[in-house]
């Protein structure tokens, strides 16, 4: 089922982007996304320790920031450039969590073992970093998604501190909320949120189960989900965005899918993953091995490889009336559209 | 608390686990013997470990490149981890005795796969576990079962269910073998989407049943028109098979035996044992719990202290739960899995499907060097919660002569037994700083390198 028709929405499968790459044209492990202007998507690729014998800060590869063009349409993507280097040294980077830019298109990249951000300009040159470890209010233990709003303030979650914190641009502590617990407002180990129109943010509370909306001064509004594998029911959601009809898309990232939920909270639709054509950069991947083809030929069921793969991060593309979805495990970026002229006249085909 | 009560339980948590701390043992001790026996044989009453909070630190572990041999550091943070400890030391006991490996497979999730059903059956019924395992598809290609077929046959699952799974040589003919065999064919694996631009996808096993061999066989005496489980029953009635199980479990859990292939010439250093656990097997109808309830409660086992080599899972796993603060995956957890193959074994890597050789066999000059590099870098970590406690309860001594600090640490690490001279050793070392003063700005660091030479000597090396 590629076309859902639910309670007066219409969301289609759309495109695939992207293969496993260590650099360039793909990813390896996407955690999260940035969505910025012109169509342009900033991806943050966990990478995977690989190299045996080598240092615990040299021993792993693919970790890094990718710019990519999407556009709008079929085999439009592009990689741009890529920036971040594994390593703790000024600059490198541990664990890649969360990236997001400022108004003046700097970058500002997480690293949730070194507890710190790191700031890049535009081409991707180091500029400077903030951040000390600790659970003193300003220090990170285990910042993973950061967010910039349009004032230029920027939000962290500082997942292993159980809060959200706000900073200026410089680093400079603003405010916080959220403390450990599963109470109204409480947290275990926060990692995705959105911020949304109106002065909200919805927060991936991942090990508590459940999404809660909060006011960005941490006012408790609303929560939905629970802990399971049914409908509506979440394990270890990831990541949250809101589209500009208020509709709810979770990460629900060790359910292997994304869960969609009304401005209410009422369970809609789910997405497993529809990734039945290969992507443009797939492609010369399949072909090249003869062997592989004639196996590919031998699979009974393929089914398993258009689904999704603990996906960690969503962000709703309003531009386009789209959801992009890292699919994490699979090292590749699912589409779905949300139509808004969709029109079948002959319901009785 | 008698000293002896911990010394006994500082035993039992070495062999139905992987050690435990003094704060630990005391607690176990206060319960009793053989609560906590009970207690460990029912996994369920505590937590296991938390593959989720793993991949959600470390992605990357999940079906990883085989390249590396990094891919066995999902189990390593299980082992050092849970708390379910006999249940997890099963696991390592099912791996050693049907020991599969990723050199050949090449998906290190699919032996991660096979790791994971030992952690689900590994302490229920053994005939269950057996058809599991038949089933199972890294074993399957491990042993060629998926070129096992009703036109030609290949017997290398055939063979080593007999030789090294159940019953040992010795108690089948090679016609046996063939017409075992005949019965396992058809039962295969699904082609698997080929790793290519997405990552890594899974096996299935399947059963074709225009692949398998439905005419009549004659296997150990019986005749009839035999499938795999008909197979798998008759194996498992067969009195060797109750006794080559209890004597892999005497082995690993008891006291070092010769090597597998030697065991049907060379006979069981303790006969009797071994008869009591096959009776136990067999009784209960092939399960595991209530064998090793006995096994634990038995005199053979609580008098069998320091009769085994510490295999290197042992070696690392123990001592990163002594130091403790593992708990969180972090960087650098891959090259951690690396140790044990440092020191002679590679989890999801044995040599052969034989297993690896355990006891003396552990030991070289270059393996024990690893072990005590190893387990000294470790102890010398003061910050870690494990060494703190240690150094915490010292301290609650006041100061110390020489031979109050080697004797602490000897105590605190086990307790240990060691030979006379060795503790003398030490002893005369200590010594040469004088008496420790807490005082003293290096009586940390002094501890420390207590510790370092405590596990340094011989008697550290053994459960």
């Amino acid at each position: 089922m590629v076309t859902q028709l639910v309670a007066g929405r219409v969301f289609e499968y759309g495109r695939l982007i992207g293969r496993g790459a260590v650099s360039g044209a793909g990813f390896n492990t996407p955690i999260a996304m940035w969505l910025a202007g012109e169509d342009k998507v900033y991806v943050v690729n966990r990478g995977a320790e690989y190299i045996p014998g080598a240092a615990w800060n040299r021993n792993v590869h693919g970790a890094r920031v990718g710019v990519f063009y999407i556009g709008g349409e079929d085999e439009d993507e592009e990689w741009l450039s890529e920036f971040v280097k594994y390593g703790d040294a000024d600059g490198e980077i541990i664990w890649p969590a969360g990236v997001a830019l400022d108004s003046r298109e700097n970058s500002y990249v997480t690293d949730e073992w070194l507890n710190r951000v790191n700031i890049y300009d535009a081409e991707g040159k180091f500029l400077a970093h903030w951040g000390s470890t600790g659970n003193e209010p300003g220090q990170l233990l285990g910042p993973n998604r950061i967010r910039i709003d349009s004032n230029d303030t920027v939000y962290v979650s500082d997942g292993r501190n159980h809060r959200v914190q706000k900073f200026a641009l410089d680093g400079t502590y603003l405010s916080g909320f959220g403390s450990f617990g599963n109470g109204e407002g409480q947290f275990n180990s926060p990692w995705g949120f959105t911020l949304a129109d109106g002065g909200y943010i919805y927060v991936a509370d991942t090990k508590n189960n459940r999404v809660q909306k909060l006011t960005t001064e941490g006012e408790f509004v609303a929560q939905f989900g629970s802990h399971g594998t049914g409908r509506a029911q979440l394990n270890r959601p990831a990541d949250v965005a809101v589209d500009p009809d208020g509709d709810v898309y979770v990460a629900d990232w060790g359910n292997n899918r994304v869960q969609v939920f009304g401005p209410d909270g009422k369970f809609l639709t789910s997405f497993i993953g529809d990734a039945q054509e290969h992507s443009k950069w797939a492609r010369p991947v399949f072909s090249v091995s003869p062997q592989a083809i004639r196996r590919r030929r031998e699979v009974k069921d393929l089914s398993v490889e258009w689904r999704l793969a603990m996906p960690a991060a969503v962000e709703y593309d309003a531009a386009h009336d789209r959801l992009m979805i890292a699919d994490t495990q699979r090292n590749r970026i699912q589409i779905y559209n949300k139509v808004k002229d969709y029109s079948l006249i002959a319901r009785n085909l | 608390m008698a000293n002896q009560d911990i010394e006994l339980m500082a035993h039992l948590m070495r062999r139905a686990g992987f050690g435990a701390t003094r704060d630990e043992l005391e607690g176990r001790a206060a319960k009793g013997y053989e609560a906590t026996v009970e207690e460990l044989l029912n996994p369920e009453m505590v937590d296991g470990p938390d593959r989720l909070d793993f991949l959600r630190y470390q992605p990357g572990f999940w079906k990883p490149p085989t390249s590396a041999g990094m891919g066995g550091a999902i189990w390593l943070n299980d082992m050092v981890n849970t708390q379910r400890v006999l249940q997890e030391k099963m696991v390592l006991f099912w791996h050693h005795v049907f020991a599969t490996g990723y050199s050949k497979i090449d998906h290190f999730h699919e032996v991660f796969k096979q790791i994971d059903m030992f952690r689900e059956m590994g302490m229920g019924n053994y005939r269950e576990l057996l058809v599991a395992l038949a089933k199972d598809p890294a074993m399957i290609y491990w042993l060629d079962n998926c070129d096992n077929h009703s036109y030609a046959v290949n017997e290398n699952w055939g063979r080593e269910l007999l030789e090294l799974f159940s019953m040992g040589v010795g108690n089948y003919t090679e016609d046996d073998v063939r017409e075992c065999s005949r019965a396992f064919t058809g039962w295969t694996i699904t082609p698997m989407i080929p790793r290519q631009a997405y990552g890594r996808f899974d096996w299935d096993f399947e059963y074709q049943d225009a692949d398998h061999d439905d005419e009549e066989k004659t296997f150990l005496g019986h005749t009839g028109n035999f499938d795999g489980e008909d197979i798998i029953d008759i194996v498992c009635a067969h009195p060797a098979t109750a006794r080559f199980v209890a004597r892999h479990l005497y082995n690993f859990f008891v006291a070092d035996e010769p090597q597998v292939p030697s065991w049907s010439v060379m006979p069981p250093q303790d006969p009797e044992a071994i008869e009591l656990l096959a009776q136990t097997f067999v009784d209960s109808g092939y399960e595991m719990v209530p064998v090793l309830r006995v096994l634990f409660n038995s005199d053979f086992f609580k008098n069998a202290r320091f009769a085994k080599i510490k295999s290197p899972v042992e070696v690392v796993v123990g001592t990163l739960r002594m130091v403790g603060d593992y708990e969180f995956p972090a960087p650098g957890i891959g090259i951690l899995t690396k140790e044990s193959a440092y020191m002679g074994q590679e989890i999801m890597n044995p040599p052969s499907v034989e297993g690896w050789h355990t006891g003396a066999e552990w030991i070289n000059s270059g393996s024990l060097m690893k072990r005590i590099n190893f387990s000294a870098e470790m102890v010398a970590k003061t910050d870690r919660p494990g060494i703190r406690g240690i150094i915490n309860r010292l301290k609650e001594r006041g100061d110390l002569s020489a031979e109050q600090l080697v004797d602490g640490c000897l105590d605190l690490m086990g307790p240990l037994t060691v030979q006379a001279e060795n503790r003398q050793e030490l002893v005369n070392h200590v010594n040469e700083s004088g008496d420790l003063r807490w005082g003293d700005a290096n009586a940390e660091e002094r501890i420390a390198e207590a510790l370092q030479l405590v596990v340094s000597l011989r008697e550290y090396q053994y459960a």
